[in-house]
């Protein structure tokens, strides 16, 4: 029997009946991970795993995700397993204390089955920049699974874990999960505590759930949410149910598409999903208007100057001195300082603090970084406004579909691209989810799904009415 | 396309060494992605405000009470020399 096939609710009921233990869900997901070869995972929570489990067979099912095994991403920080953000610079690193998202999920004894892979540092768009190798789509092994949350992704697309948790800072949630087919939230910003989270872009950096369905991603939404005393950019605002809305009638909402989203760049049959759905919603009722909102259009730069600039200041402290990556060959501080980070960063992460450094140096601060300040007001006031006549904006989630491993390696803008229709809610902290609504050559399509400021169960409303009427058969085609 | 000079200049700000065999790949990408973020240079906006991050939060205080965090054990797990209570770390004053 393949329990972790099951819905979240009979798995729930099946653990209340002592019909199945926690121990069989483990066993299942480590078998799972030898036969499928993935590579999901950085470092398996085996041990741990097993021993949790065994002990939670005394112990009363007090909650909906009790003894279910999950995934976490590897750039959160979890006490005593090690944590590497897919990075030689950190590869020994272990943590002495949980990131908050960590105790919340322990509190409800959820497992932690392993760390995931990613691309290194969350930079990266196809999991490939990962000092532990590339990971691998469950549709098609020889194509990306998105990234940078490669590893969770593919996982729970794999049904090795129903649930992991990611990152995104320009779409790290919901790009692998469209390219993997499964549904992620990036939340509100400061919706989810970023204590324990190894820094990217400090005001743009979210965590969020990728769930095999819209309902178990807002049950894991309920569990990680709330304001945290260890993360000020952490919002006071109450935490709700985000299943309250789920299967309710979608027919009163306002729904805006930015042609932005639906421009000569984006796949024809992307679109064409994306228009079907269109059909259905205005069928069910709902208004659904083709709108323009401006500035969306300097998302690339506008990220590449501020995500990079905030980036290149929190890696510096990957420096040689304290944890991490240590060598023996220097003659001095600056050797020491060089060395380390030259070896211990891959590709990717250092083109990328090479642009931050240089954007933030002298004059350029001025010319560069307070011009993309200014530029990151207006886009977010644009796309404000747009929520004073609407209740979502939806539109895909990439251009395409999932493609070949390899192919853009060497492009130091691909990454950038593959982030077009993601970047814009970052930059403006909105919540947004991506849900897979059709194929095209057997690879999932992605719909991108954003919401106001803290109103994250209107998505999850109107994604389980796209997702109960498409019903589409998402189990991946080559996992055993 | 940037010269070598300026490849250097930038990697030297990161605190990275630069291979020659690397230089001229490093050339094009980092003029590929100083080309794209130039295009904001050329937007004409009116704004004076800037928008650092999204948090509403006004001032968050915080009562001055000590608290523990971590153990003296835990502090020191990841250091790689220890000598008592002390960690032992390269040499960075000259």
């Amino acid at each position: 029997m393949k329990y972790l096939d099951l819905d979240i609710k009979t798995i729930n009921q099946k653990l209340k009946n002592k019909e199945i233990k926690p121990i069989d869900l483990v066993n299942e997901a480590f078998a799972k991970i030898e036969v499928n070869n993935l590579n999901c995972f950085i470092t398996l929570n085996k041990e741990e795993a097993i021993k949790q489990a065994l002990k939670l067979e005394n112990q009363e099912v007090d909650n909906i995700l009790f003894g279910l095994p999950i995934a976490i991403k590897d750039n959160i920080i979890t006490k005593d397993l090690r944590t590497t953000a897919a990075s030689h610079i950190l590869d020994d690193f272990i943590p002495v204390y949980d990131a908050t998202v960590i105790s919340k999920i322990k509190e409800k004894n959820m497992i932690i089955i392993g760390k995931t892979n990613m691309d290194e540092f969350a930079m990266g768009s196809t999991g490939e920049t990962s000092y532990f190798g590339n990971t691998l789509n469950p549709w098609d092994k020889t194509s990306v699974p998105g990234g940078s949350s490669s590893g969770s992704a593919s996982c729970v697309a794999a049904r090795i874990t129903p649930f992991a948790l990611g990152t995104d800072t320009g779409g790290s949630i919901r790009q692998p999960s469209s390219f993997c087919g499964v549904v992620g939230l990036k939340p509100t910003y400061g919706r989810v505590s970023r204590y324990g989270i190894i820094a990217f872009a400090s005001s743009l950096d979210q965590a969020g759930p990728i769930t095999r369905n819209v309902y178990e991603n807002a049950l894991l939404l309920n569990v990680i949410s709330g304001h945290d005393n260890h993360d000020l950019t952490s919002s006071y605002e109450e935490v709700k149910d985000y299943t309250s809305l789920i299967g309710k009638d979608v027919s009163s909402l306002k729904i805006a598409v930015p042609n932005y989203y639906m421009s000569e760049v984006i796949d024809k049959k992307v679109k064409q999903a994306v228009l079907e759905v269109i059909e259905i919603l205005k069928k069910e009722g709902c208004q659904v208007d083709f709108v323009d909102i401006d500035y969306l259009q300097y998302a690339i730069p506008l990220y590449q100057i501020i995500a990079l600039s905030e980036a290149s200041s929190n890696l510096a402290r990957y420096d040689g001195v304290r944890y991490g990556l240590k060598i023996d060959n220097f003659n001095n501080i600056d050797e020491l300082y060089k060395n380390t980070r030259s070896i211990g960063f891959g590709n990717e992460v250092k083109r990328r603090i090479m642009i931050g450094s240089y954007i933030l140096s002298g004059e350029n601060a001025n010319v560069y970084y307070y011009k993309a300040l200014k530029l990151r007001k207006i886009m977010t006031d644009n796309l404000k406004k747009c929520f004073n006549q609407y209740d979502l904006i939806i539109g895909p989630t990439n251009t395409d579909v999932a493609y070949k491993l390899g192919v853009k390696q060497d492009d130091a803008l691909k990454s950038f691209y593959d982030d077009l229709l993601t970047i814009p809610v970052n930059m403006a902290g909105l919540p947004a989810l991506s849900l897979p609504i059709g194929f095209k050559n057997n690879l999932p399509i992605g719909m991108h799904i954003i919401g106001n400021y803290f109103q994250e169960e209107i998505i999850y409303q109107l994604a389980s009415f796209i997702e109960k009427t498409l019903n589409l058969n998402l189990n991946a085609k080559e996992v055993k | 396309m940037i010269s070598k000079d300026k490849v250097l200049h930038i990697a030297d700000l990161a605190k990275l060494n630069i291979e020659e065999k690397e230089m001229a790949k490093y050339q094009i990408q980092l003029t590929d992605i100083l080309t794209e973020i130039d295009k904001i240079l050329k937007v004409d906006i009116n704004e004076e405000e800037i928008m650092i991050s999204p948090t509403n939060n006004k001032n968050c205080l915080s009562e001055d009470i000590p608290e523990m965090h971590l153990s003296k054990d835990n502090m020191l797990k990841n250091a790689k020399r220890v000598k008592g209570d002390y960690i032992i770390v390269p040499k960075v004053i000259e």
